[in-house]
């Protein structure tokens, strides 16, 4: 997929995430940040170089380079997905209970990740 | 996690999955039924006693992540086999559907709703047998 195909992508799945809301849906939110997130990071992989569109990557975990060899304009996205793939692996892939702050930290990693998209 | 808790996280996807359209929110309705699948399935493995609510040990495993990961390290027990192809259908749809562009069509999701209602079935039947 090319980056501008994975921006439509995640465009798409940041309106279905517009029909939840926090408190009820945190879980489905979360675990949907990540999946955008996926798109938006590879949209940024592809567009700085370090990846072909033939090739992607799902989670930082999984990324084949530590974040910080990412090129620089890249890295703080990279952060912001870190901390998505985090808050999915601590509320959704276990046992957990809402936390009011959780919809700020949500939003603002993918604010983080869209603007380096814009940028 | 214990069986209460899975239950708990797969009844907030099926509420979010309601509020969504299945064709025009395609990659999250296929993923958040992944997930609460997931969570039945693990709710009733646990009930059959092949899995643990806890940590894993080296005799069993803790909860699965997808019907593939981590290895159950044990045949999947007969009362869960259609469960498992179901979600494992359901799975196979995150290269197209998910991380692709593959747009959901009615006849996907009816696929769908066939699959997560086996899903529902096989694992409802175990949980009601492990409360009696």
């Amino acid at each position: 997929m090319t980056s501008d195909e994975h921006l439509a992508k995640a465009a798409g799945i940041l309106a279905s995430l517009g029909k939840l809301s926090f408190p009820d849906d945190y879980l489905a939110i979360v675990d949907g940040a990540t999946i955008a997130g996926y798109h938006l990071g590879n949209a940024l992989l592809h567009s700085h170089g370090v990846m072909p569109g033939t090739e992607h990557s799902n989670t930082p975990s999984k990324l084949d380079r530590p974040i910080s060899a990412l090129p620089e304009p890249i890295q703080r996205a990279f952060q912001a997905f870190a901390e998505l793939e985090k808050l999915r692996s601590d509320y959704v892939r276990s046992a957990s209970v809402y936390d009011e702050q959780l919809a700020s930290a949500v939003w603002r990693h993918l604010e983080t990740m869209q603007r380096a998209c814009r940028e | 996690m214990k069986i209460s808790e899975h239950l708990t996280k797969a009844e907030a996807f099926e509420r979010a999955i309601a509020k969504l359209d299945p064709s025009g929110d395609g990659a999250l309705y296929a993923v958040f039924l992944m997930r609460a699948g997931t969570n039945r399935i693990n709710a009733a493995l646990h009930a059959l006693g092949i899995t643990t609510d806890g940590a894993a040990t080296p005799a069993k495993i803790g909860d699965l992540n997808h019907t593939y990961k981590p290895d159950l390290n044990t045949p999947v027990p007969d009362p869960l086999r259609a469960a498992f192809k179901h979600l494992a259908f359901i799975e196979d749809l995150r290269p197209d559907y998910v991380r692709g562009l593959k747009p959901v069509d009615d006849g996907m999701v009816a696929a769908c709703k066939t699959a997560y209602t086996g899903i529902r079935s096989a694992t409802d039947a175990i949980l009601a047998r492990h409360r009696s």
